[in-house]
């Protein structure tokens, strides 16, 4: 299983180092509050987390299908799956950390970290079990360079439209930073305070491991 | 004794074709070819064996051990060639080796480099730069470095040069040589396998039309011409022409039609044996 | 072993395998006693079916050319001279009877065959 992930990296080296400094920066700028046509930095960077981890490993889907030859558990190619993207997450996770606990000391906002680690492994562990079981355009043409705006513009387009919605809901103004939404999410949920950031976390675990029995039972590679 | 591979009653459904069910098994060291028309169901069936695709009822032994996609040590003794090969494009030749070998006990590096050199392959270019043919003899070399007792080939000399493909089926008579590994290869280039099959096995619309030994189908189908007054009247041709009263017929069990033309003394018979490109020709015309 | 086999030949593969093999014997080119190839590596070397070479070697075996020893090979029998000649007539005379039948019916005297079989022979 180990094989598959270390394969998965060396394959794509050239683009980790890019990442591993553009992170950082980027969290920087969502820290400093820079604005940027109408939105704070913070929602692109929660697309930028999840795009990029899909785009990074391209072709992926037509690679799963060499893999499906190997004599490799099923079980194996899905947890290798998860945690290809595990690793650069955990990694982003302790430099939110170290950001946040260094710029303020006394009250660092480890909600916000653990609600964008959460969302991340969310959007991503979804994306795995939609293709999982069902939309066969997204199973045979996964993630690529290619449809790569489409499927941006795509999600930017979902975000906006959950935004209206908030902003219906919150008459707040124009942005929608995640601040924001986790304060509505606290705000109508009647189990005020951490439960929230406790349930985003149980849900990005229990949607992982359904993405590995999605993939395990599932129809297999080739369907 | 072990089959090399035991399919018992294979269903696989799809919306608008059905596979099976279906019966086969191959003995240890001997060379199936799996002929059929395109959309008769071959690749579905390699498939099916390799766990690629979920069969909707039937079991498949490879070497007596039902293929279970979470128990996967039946597939350290295939070596499986499909159709369209996929590799980490970016990598070389020999980048994308090494990362296989990972995965394979068996494995050995000089055997992998010698097919290499016999195939003429450039190991240092990348995948995707490599043409149709080149990515073909990648896909073999990684499915034989590993030594396995059973190959299972989908088309494996389609886009290959005849130099290429000779060493191809020169390296396939060396595999079968020991005795111990056995070859299951689809195809519908027939002359790859007119010589190197010891079985045969037609499929037609997801069905298996017969398996038969390769020499018994020579030796029992024949085109025979003759003369004869009158209307012809003998059972199971395969087929039949006439010109008045030349006729031409093709026939299944050779011995059984001679003997009754020779009842009916049909006059200058000339009789020859058929190639099994003309043969499949028949059997798949239905 | 040497063999020459084709594809273009009206002749199955495994009966050219026979034949060449049964020529080598019966003019002497191989010695009583001689262990003919492996079953796979004749078919391996020559490029046919493994079954192909198997079932020529039990034509040869039941012609009583050839006889198997369990665990060693096929070894070429011992062949009385006389018993050589009498195979090798055997032989032609089955190869014969349909050619003269076809001359018959085209109308060839006997002495018109007899004349072409001189000539042939002469030629090579």
């Amino acid at each position: 299983m180990w094989c598959l992930v270390k394969s998965e990296y060396e394959y794509n080296l050239k683009r980790i180092p890019i990442l591993l400094i553009l992170f950082p920066v980027i969290y920087y700028l969502k820290l400093a509050e820079l604005e940027i046509f109408f939105y704070n930095l913070g929602i692109f960077y929660i697309i930028f987390l999840t795009m990029m981890f899909l785009v990074s490993f391209k072709n992926k889907e037509l690679r799963e299908r060499t893999f499906n030859t190997l004599p490799v558990k099923r079980i194996d190619i899905a947890i290798s799956r998860l945690i290809t993207v595990l690793l650069p997450l955990i990694y982003y996770t302790i430099i939110m950390v170290l950001f946040e606990v260094s710029i303020s000391k006394f009250d660092p906002d480890l909600n916000f970290v653990v609600i964008s680690f959460s969302l991340s492994v969310i959007s991503f562990a979804l994306y795995l079990i939609m293709r999982d079981t069902s939309l066969r355009l997204v199973r045979e043409k996964g993630i690529t360079k290619n449809n790569m705006k489409t499927t941006l513009v795509f999600a930017i387009l979902i975000l906006n439209i959950l935004a209206v919605i908030l902003v219906f809901l919150t008459k707040e103004g124009l942005e929608i930073p995640l601040n924001e939404i986790s304060d509505f999410l606290k705000m109508i949920n009647p189990f005020k305070g951490e439960y929230t950031e406790l349930r985003l976390i149980i849900t990005a675990i229990i949607l992982s491991l359904v993405s590995l029995t999605t993939y395990t039972k599932g129809k297999f590679h080739m369907e | 004794m072990d089959y090399a591979f035991k399919i018992e009653r294979l269903e696989k459904k799809y919306s608008d074709f059905k596979l099976g069910p279906l019966d086969l098994d191959l003995e240890p060291g001997m060379v199936m070819g799996y002929i059929g028309p395109n959309g008769s169901g071959k690749t579905t069936t390699l498939l099916c064996m390799m766990q690629l695709i979920k069969a909707n009822s039937g079991s498949i032994k490879i070497f007596g051990t039902e293929n279970a996609p979470n128990n996967t040590s039946w597939k350290f003794d295939i070596g499986y060639v499909s159709d369209s090969p996929v590799f980490y494009e970016n990598w070389n030749g020999e980048k994308n080796l090494k990362f296989l070998s990972q995965f394979y006990p068996n494995w050995s590096d000089d055997y992998a480099m010698a097919l290499a050199k016999r195939f003429n392959i450039d190991l240092t270019k990348k995948a995707k730069d490599l043409s149709r043919g080149n990515r073909v003899k990648l896909s073999l070399i990684s499915a034989l470095s590993h030594k396995p007792k059973l190959l299972l080939l989908d088309e494996p000399t389609s886009g290959l040069d005849p130099v290429v493909r000779a060493e191809v089926l020169d390296t396939l008579f060396e595999v079968v040589e020991t005795g111990e590994r056995s070859i299951f290869y689809s195809t519908h280039i027939l002359s790859d396998i007119s010589r190197l099959a010891d079985d045969l096995a037609f499929l037609k619309d997801g069905k298996l039309l017969f398996k038969t030994a390769k020499d018994d189908l020579i030796e029992k189908w024949r085109k025979i011409s003759f003369k004869y007054n009158g209307e012809l009247r003998v059972k199971n041709l395969v087929s039949k022409k006439n010109e008045g009263n030349d006729y031409q017929i093709i026939t299944s069990d050779f011995s059984d039609t001679i003997e009754k033309l020779t009842e009916l003394e049909v006059e200058n018979l000339n009789e020859h044996r058929m190639s099994i490109d003309e043969i499949a020709v028949e059997v798949l015309k239905g | 072993m040497f063999l020459n086999l084709t594809d273009f030949s009206d002749e199955p593969l495994q009966s050219q395998i026979s034949r060449q093999i049964r020529a080598k014997v019966l003019n002497g080119e191989v010695d009583a006693g001689t262990m003919l190839p492996s079953i796979r590596k004749l078919a391996r070397d020559q490029h046919v079916s493994v079954i192909t070479v198997q079932r020529a070697y039990e034509a040869l075996e039941r012609e009583g050319l050839i006889s198997s020893r369990r665990g060693k090979g096929f070894f070429v029998n011992e062949i009385r001279d006389k018993r050589k000649k009498e195979m090798s007539i055997e032989k032609l005379i089955d190869k014969i009877r349909p050619l003269l039948k076809v001359a018959k019916e085209e109308g060839l005297s006997i002495e018109d065959i007899f004349a072409v079989i001189k000539k042939v022979l002469e030629s090579k």
